[in-house]
């Protein structure tokens, strides 16, 4: 039971580079994956308390 | 725990009738360890389906939330019939009131999707996620009926139905449960044939003790991740997303930093709670799959309120985030993405849920995947318009 070694912190880094604040500068987020992700991470960063898991086997 | 506080159940899985029109070969009901479902009664009863409406408005009330949901599942929920779904959909709604906003779904096999079912659904406002594993042949290694015959041919015509008009509008998505030996292209694009809104990808389940198949001990072997990286790569590149993916869109949002909606990864509460159908209340009901008992809580709407089962020691453990996770998680740099993995995954016998999910090595290898190419185009945004 091994973990593979921890390597992707700067990648981590990397993908968290935008601050929330720059990302509420950001104008005309297009419908890519990236631009949708980042919509839904400003609307949900607005209101932290109402995300919760929810069940896998089901939509 | 010291200043920990129970996160509300937002999600109520209801498990209207507890037998299966299918012998899945993989199914966690079923075909594993937890054999329980023969002492359940096959349906929910209508007093049963009342005194579930009546604790869920309960805590709803007693929460203050103003939206819940609600899942019919099984089994095959189906199988309950037109008039118990009617029934159980305006028991649910009524109960809540109009201050408290209920979305209602099943999730079916698809296998008894007629016209009449769907225009009950219809009427009743019951979105419908539908279980395939892609095309004939990929499907019908494992969801076949008892006497061995595909299913195939029965779940496409219901799919074709449910995303006609005026139907289209219920369809939530399809869930795909992975086997590695199909080819995940053809996979994928036979899913996309049937122009579901969202997609999700399913880790067959399995642990330490008992393993899923392809799933050896040789940690430099990925083929979870190799299968569904094929698929990430194909979708996350189209120049317009037929339909989403629910497993990648959580992990995306996760490496951003956000937290994520499904218990499948991240370490945010999990907020759903299982009814069967003889009213007791059980954990994530996938446990299932590690022990015999593992999803009990020995609490019954009957005698007890939802309350009571927020306290319970298990679901206290996939409310608290990182300090449930092992230490080897805990010094990953990628723990707070993962999670540890699904719980279910996690299971060792005689040592518990306190591992590494059995699928680290894919997890740890696709994350890392979608990470490189979010840095990428993160790093793209940030030099055009920063």
């Amino acid at each position: 039971m091994q973990s593979p070694a921890p390597d992707l912190e700067s990648t981590l880094a990397d993908v968290t580079t935008l601050s929330l604040a720059e990302l509420k500068s950001l104008d005309g987020l297009d419908d890519s994956v990236l631009g949708r992700s980042l919509r839904r991470l400003l609307e949900e960063a607005d209101n932290p308390a109402d995300v919760v898991a929810g069940f896998q086997s089901s939509f | 725990m010291q200043g920990w506080r129970p996160t509300p159940f937002r999600q109520y899985i209801l498990k209207i009738h507890s037998r299966c029109n299918l012998a899945c070969d993989y199914c966690y009901l079923y075909a594993m360890q937890d054999q329980s479902w023969r002492s359940r009664p096959a349906t929910m009863s209508p007093a049963t389906v009342r005194q579930v409406a009546l604790r869920i408005a309960q805590s709803a009330q007693a929460h203050g939330l103003a939206e819940i949901s609600v899942v019919l599942h099984g089994g095959e929920p189906l199988l309950a019939g037109q008039a118990l779904i009617a029934s159980a959909a305006s028991t649910l709604r009524g109960a809540l009131g109009p201050d408290i906003s209920a979305s209602l779904s099943i999730q079916t096999n698809g296998v008894l999707l007629t016209r009449e079912l769907l225009d009950i659904l219809l009427r009743h406002d019951i979105s419908v996620g539908v279980s395939l594993d892609g095309d004939r042949v990929s499907n019908d290694k494992h969801r076949r009926y008892a006497n061995g015959r595909g299913s195939y041919d029965e779940v496409a015509q219901g799919l074709e139905r449910l995303g006609s008009e005026p139907y289209a509008r219920l369809f939530a998505g399809i869930l795909c449960v992975i086997d590695v030996s199909t080819d995940p292209i053809g996979v994928f694009d036979t899913l996309l044939a049937f122009r579901p809104p969202t997609v999700d990808f399913i880790l067959p389940h399995g642990n330490w003790t008992r393993r899923p198949p392809a799933r050896g001990a040789d940690t430099t072997a990925t083929p979870y991740a190799d299968w569904l990286i094929a698929i990430f790569d194909r979708w996350y590149s189209a120049p317009v997303q037929r339909a989403r993916i629910r497993l990648f869109e959580e992990i995306i949002q996760l490496c951003l930093g956000g937290q994520s909606r499904s218990e499948a990864v991240g370490l945010s509460p999990v907020g759903l709670i299982v009814v069967d159908t003889d009213g007791s209340l059980e954990q994530v009901d996938t446990l299932r799959s590690a022990f015999p008992g593992a999803s009990a809580t020995g609490l019954n709407v009957f005698s007890h309120d939802f309350g009571a089962a927020l306290a319970h020691p298990a679901v206290m453990a996939r409310q608290i985030g990182l300090a449930a996770l092992s230490q080897t998680c805990i010094e990953c740099a990628i723990h707070r993405i993962c999670g540890g993995g699904y719980y279910p995954h996690r299971y060792l016998a005689g040592s518990g849920f306190r591992n590494p999910s059995v699928y680290c090595p894919d997890l740890y290898k696709l994350i890392g995947h979608i990470m490189e190419r979010l840095a990428a185009d993160v790093r793209r945004l940030a030099g055009r318009e920063l």
